[in-house]
């Protein structure tokens, strides 16, 4: 079960990477002032260099303490070696999106996608020799890097959607306009609310649950699914009883 | 092709009613069977087939939104908090099906989630038809209600009235799919259920009558909309005749056809208007290159799917429910 997943991992993470350069292609193309929000690009540039990391001051509309590499920015954005980069100041204050959350979720995004990658391949690389189940280092970040696809995930969808700030159609219908003459602050409150207690106390409780069954570890009954397994329940695929058996506690049934 | 999508968002809802309905009372009922082996009996009678209906409720939002947009708008001002409710109750249950069977010491949370989240499900979506035909306060094709504009003693009494009809539905279904005690709780339920949703039936009736609301002047117009009341008396009879004779595959589709005949009453007297009694259907149509663009996905080939997976769904799991294991 572990190699399974370590194998798909190995193929699909360098996948999606390259689905994720495509997307950034696109952005690039048709939504200029996202992508200059995301590189934490002020001023136009070129060739474009490429910051690694920085805290972007929107108030001196610069960045502070900036590593950054040269030249990069224009291979990542064009691919040539000096093509001319946009910068948010291209743009008027009121079409700019905020800069903090679209910079640092997309290095937030990155930076699990790489985490990933190189755990897939990793893991891939020593289980080929037979050594996977040997190395605990491995197995342990294996298993503490579950919350990466959902930390990932967000982290794209609040750059992708923030960064799209402050249209709602980019280019054609702005956040403001969209609004429904409707929706009072206090509506608007009680659902957010709602909303993060219910989630919340599902994730909480589905984090749990999960966590227990990452405890019991790779068991070789596992390999195959129990006949108690059913495909529209994916949880079932562990039995209650197995897990139980592994951790040595005594079921209530 | 607003007809289409009329016809599409009609079905929509009608399916998500006799499907939905069901597992949704089967929740409420969940604090009333006693014993362990019993709710998992229940669970087991709608484990494989609840997702696949919750699909339902969501196309009929997604048809509303995408081709009904003038509709979609009013409604979810309106009834933006009984939505938000709505939601809560069936994402709770939704959880609960899996997180029943993984928690031990926890397990009460979880029913309680199944019950709770299913009984308020269900009242919500009675309230909303209630405040629906009782009439929204509009002004220029906006809704201008306020957050509880749409609560009233009409749209209480409709929610508990629904209530009741997926109950019955919920009983039926039991009946059909399971054995022995579960099954014959369920029938001893029917002629209770029957008999109070007659009395809220007439309840709701003399109460339109009595507000005159828009609605009975409809009816008196229309004399021929008396077909459906009538062909859900016979499905009534013949409710009582299946389960006098104890025959199980019978009960559901009788009150199936009892709660099309209910829609059929309510829907088509609005004709042809969608929010009564304001907006036409032509008025809230999008324009014809939306509908267009969305027949041509969803209306071509999403929805034709949509019903083989519904009809392989409930003909693949279509017997009793095997002895209640420590799975379901």
């Amino acid at each position: 079960m572990l190699r399974m997943g370590l194998y798909l991992a190995a193929v699909l993470v360098p996948a999606q990477i390259y689905f994720g350069h495509l997307n950034g292609d696109y952005v690039h193309q048709y939504q200029p002032a996202k992508f200059a929000a995301i590189e934490g690009r002020w001023h136009d540039e070129q060739p474009a260099s490429e910051v690694l990391l920085a805290l972007p001051d929107e108030a001196t509309e610069s960045n502070r303490y900036s590593i950054s590499i040269p030249v990069l920015g224009s291979l990542i954005g064009s691919m040539s070696l000096n093509s001319k980069e946009f910068g948010l100041t291209d743009f008027p204050p009121q079409d700019r999106p905020p800069v903090l959350i679209p910079f640092f979720g997309f290095r937030i995004m990155v930076g699990c996608g790489l985490a990933m990658l190189a755990l897939a391949w990793v893991g891939t690389y020593l289980s080929r020799g037979g050594r996977l189940e040997r190395n605990r280092l491995v197995l342990w970040l294996t298993f503490l890097s579950f919350p990466l696809p959902f930390i990932a995930t967000l982290t794209g969808w609040f750059t992708a959607e923030v960064g799209r700030q402050p249209w709602t159609v980019y280019g054609v219908l702005r956040t403001a306009d969209a609004m429904t003459p409707f929706l009072t602050t206090r509506a608007a409150t009680i659902s957010l609310i709602v909303f993060c207690a219910i989630y919340s106390f599902i994730f909480a409780f589905g984090i749990f649950y999960i966590y227990r069954l990452l405890r019991a570890g790779p068991v070789g009954r596992l390999v195959l699914p129990p006949s108690a397994a059913i495909p529209t329940r994916p949880l079932s695929v562990v039995h209650a009883t197995s897990v139980a058996d592994a951790l040595q506690i005594p079921t209530r049934e | 092709m607003v007809m289409f999508w009329v016809t599409l968002l009609a079905v929509s809802i009608l399916i998500y009613l006799l499907l939905d309905g069901f597992d949704l009372w089967i929740g409420m009922l969940f604090s009333v069977a006693s014993d362990e082996s019993r709710k998992r009996a229940m669970m087991s009678a709608v484990a494989p087939i609840w997702d696949g209906n919750e699909t339902w409720l969501v196309v009929s939002g997604v048809i509303l939104w995408g081709a009904f947009p003038v509709v979609y708008s009013i409604l979810m001002s309106a009834f933006y908090l009984p939505v938000l409710l709505m939601l809560a109750g069936l994402i709770l249950r939704g959880v609960a099906f899996e997180f029943r069977n993984k928690a031990e010491r926890m397990r009460w949370i979880w029913n309680a989630s199944f019950a709770g989240g299913s009984l308020v499900a269900a009242f919500v979506q009675g309230l909303m038809v209630g405040g629906l035909v009782e009439g929204l306060p509009l002004s220029d094709g906006r809704y201008v209600g306020g957050e509880f504009g749409w609560f009233s003693p009409f749209a209480v009494l409709c929610g508990i009235g629904l209530c009741v009809g997926y109950a019955l539905l919920g009983a039926c279904w039991l009946v059909r799919k399971c054995d022995h005690e579960v099954r014959d709780q369920a029938y001893r339920l029917i002629p209770y259920l029957s008999a109070a949703l007659l009395v809220l039936l007439i309840v709701v009736l003399v109460y339109a009558l009595a507000k005159n609301l828009g609605v009975m002047a409809r009816w008196l117009d229309r004399p021929y909309l008396f077909v459906f009341p009538v062909a859900g008396a016979f499905a009534a009879i013949m409710l009582a005749a299946s389960v006098h004779r104890r025959q199980d595959a019978r009960p559901f589709p009788m009150v199936a056809l009892i709660f099309i005949a209910a829609f059929g009453t309510l829907a088509i007297s609005f004709w042809p208007y969608m929010i009564p009694f304001s907006i036409t259907i032509e008025q809230a149509a999008a324009p014809h290159s939306s509908l267009a663009f969305m027949f041509w996905g969803a209306g071509l080939f999403v929805f034709p799917l949509m019903l083989l997976y519904t009809v392989i769904n409930l003909t693949v799991f279509r017997g009793k429910i095997a002895a209640p294991g420590d799975h379901y």
